[in-house]
């Protein structure tokens, strides 16, 4: 279990796979995310399966769920594409439960899983994309120190029409000046 | 190599061509990779192997060409690239295909000692220009 203040990561296992079925299934949800065909509780207990029957780690990054302190699962947060040699990997997140939306858990499980990925997995740079017309994630992510590094024109399809997306991406040394070390952790 | 050439050419397995001269000098490979349906977007990779043709208008030639099937067979609204900070001579030849520098994507590349950025250059199907000189 990763604590974060508001959320705590931990792996994703078979008792989960009703949550994502109706998170995955919901428009409302995948409106922005890279996911627009329905999804039957086989694929969905098979990907659960093969993703987490294998151990996580760095060149996997892997997905965590994200419970609230009470226990409460709602949502993922994952590091993808992690390469070795340019310590840069791609972060992807999903508040499933839209009762949780726009109440801090998102920016929270953010901040938890970038401190993972620098003082952990000793990571130089994270990065992510994000439709632009999503301003809530953007604002969220501009919270957590990402800094605005492109606009991809016309890269994603959605509901009839082409949507810009904004690349956006963090350094270390940015989201350590902006957050500092966590209560308790040596300083390196 | 035999993984790349022993597939079928199509949309979902991209497209792979050997660059030669006019001549028939084996000069390099171009391809269109990842391509997405929805999207109707897929990426472009180059190499031009043969040093002494450097410089010479052949790559800035592959990539309009590799465009056509693109745009013309493909029918993609968008084509994009990636370009390391390093490589200022492929920039210029993108650019000049008509590729616009849309991100940059800070320290992103570890490249000789050194983090240097990557660039994401993109060409949308309205901007693309049919070139007279490059059509058989």
């Amino acid at each position: 279990m990763i604590n974060g203040t508001l959320v705590n990561l931990r792996a994703i296992d078979q008792g989960d796979v009703d949550n994502y079925l109706m998170w995955l299934n919901d428009r409302e949800v995948t409106r922005h995310l890279a996911m627009r065909y329905q999804v039957s509780r086989l694929a969905e207990e098979a990907y659960i399966r093969d993703n987490g029957s294998r151990q996580m780690g760095y060149g996997r990054g892997g997905n965590y769920a994200i419970e609230t302190k009470g226990g409460v699962h709602i949502g993922s947060i994952g590091l993808h594409y992690v390469i070795p040699e340019n310590r840069k990997a791609h972060l992807g997140i999903m508040i499933g439960d839209k009762a949780h939306w726009s109440r801090g858990y998102g920016t929270d499980a953010m901040l938890t899983l970038l401190r993972f990925g620098f003082d952990e997995m000793n990571l130089h740079r994270i990065d992510l994309s994000v439709d632009a017309d999503n301003a809530r994630a953007i604002a969220c992510y501009r919270k957590c120190g990402f800094v605005e590094e492109g606009r991809l024109r016309r890269q994603r399809y959605v509901r009839g029409a082409y949507v810009d997306q904004l690349w956006m991406g963090i350094l270390r040394e940015e989201f350590d000046a902006l957050h500092g070390h966590t209560a308790g952790e040596k300083p390196r | 190599m035999r993984n790349v050439c022993e597939r079928m050419p199509s949309f979902e397995n991209g497209v792979f061509f050997a660059i030669e001269t006019k001549d028939g000098r084996h000069i390099g490979h171009t391809n269109l990779f990842n391509a997405s349906p929805e999207e109707r977007r897929a990426e472009l990779g180059i190499m031009i192997g043969e040093q002494d043709c450097w410089s010479q208008g052949y790559g800035s030639d592959a990539v309009r060409t590799i465009c056509r099937v693109g745009f013309e067979d493909m029918n993609l609204e968008r084509i994009v690239l990636q370009v390391f900070s390093y490589n200022p001579r492929a920039m210029a030849a993108y650019g000049k295909c008509g590729f616009v520098e849309e991100v940059r994507m800070r320290q992103d590349m570890w490249h000789e000692g050194a983090y240097h950025d990557t660039i994401v250059m993109g060409l949308l199907r309205s901007e693309f220009a049919v070139p007279v000189a490059g059509v058989a």
